[in-house]
């Protein structure tokens, strides 16, 4: 009986470690998304944020260049003439719950626009 | 005492000190805390500098501030909130700032277990930016 017990503990305890899932965020603050022309005038234009997610069973997702790039044009695209973002929050997290791995990215910040131009220089 | 009894005492002996002696270094090391990560990051700006602005440089700085902690895992310690928490707390130190350049960060990660917890630094120059408009043939 006391050995069915013991087992049955440490089953209970894997059980509930696996229930529980686990998550990893990784990120950092971002000045610019793109490059700036030094012969330019920048002008923000408000608050934007996109974020995409991708699940799979048992291995981890795959994450393509053009998935990020689908994260950047759905934020522009919610600020009308943006073609930059500033001093936005770029995190990624990582979690597993049951065995269905899940990435998500996320991006949170300033959509600006940025308009090019030629600035006189002495020679 | 007969001698097989006299052996087995002074081993129990033995084992008495060497368990209170792993004992008394595991308090130490669980109450002092033990550093398990650090990361660290060289960068030229916090924030964007609009190339229609002036940059002035103030002064330097220099903030410790906590981070996040965790419970049965690490911190979540390398993440835009940490960044934001931390560049808010440089701006804060130097009146008049609102950008700071040419700057270092480390992030620390401690633990005693099952508790975690970290702390941000970092040091740079503050700067104030002040922003216009600046004229281009078009």
């Amino acid at each position: 009986m006391k050995q069915i017990s013991k087992i049955t503990t440490v089953f209970g305890i894997i059980a509930i470690s696996a229930l529980s899932g686990c998550s990893v965020k990784m990120g950092h603050v971002v000045p610019h998304s793109a490059f700036v022309y030094p012969n330019s005038n920048v002008k923000t234009l408000g608050p934007v944020a996109a974020e995409k997610s991708k699940t799979a069973f048992f291995v981890a997702p795959t994450w393509e260049f053009n998935d990020t790039e689908e994260v950047y044009n759905q934020a522009l695209a919610k600020a009308n003439g943006a073609n930059l973002l500033i001093d936005y929050k770029e995190d990624t997290t990582f979690s597993t719950f049951l065995m269905f791995n899940t990435i998500n990215y996320r991006i949170d910040g300033t959509a600006a626009k940025m308009d090019v131009g030629e600035k006189p220089l002495g020679q | 005492m007969y001698p097989l009894a006299r052996y087995q005492e002074k081993l129990r002996m033995k084992m008495h000190v060497i368990t209170s002696l792993c004992v008394g270094l595991g308090a130490v090391l669980a109450f002092t805390g033990c550093q398990s990560s650090q990361y660290i990051d060289h960068s030229p700006q916090t924030y964007f500098d609009f190339p229609n602005s002036n940059v002035k440089p103030i002064g330097p700085v220099k903030v410790e501030v906590p981070g996040p902690s965790g419970f049965f895992k690490p911190p979540d310690m390398i993440t835009s909130d940490s960044d934001q928490t931390v560049y808010a707390a440089a701006i804060k130190a130097q009146p008049g700032a609102n950008l700071i350049v040419n700057y270092t960060k480390i992030y620390k990660a401690y633990s005693f277990f099952p508790f975690t917890w970290s702390k941000l630094q970092l040091q740079g120059t503050a700067c104030s930016m002040d922003v216009g408009t600046q004229v281009l043939k078009q």
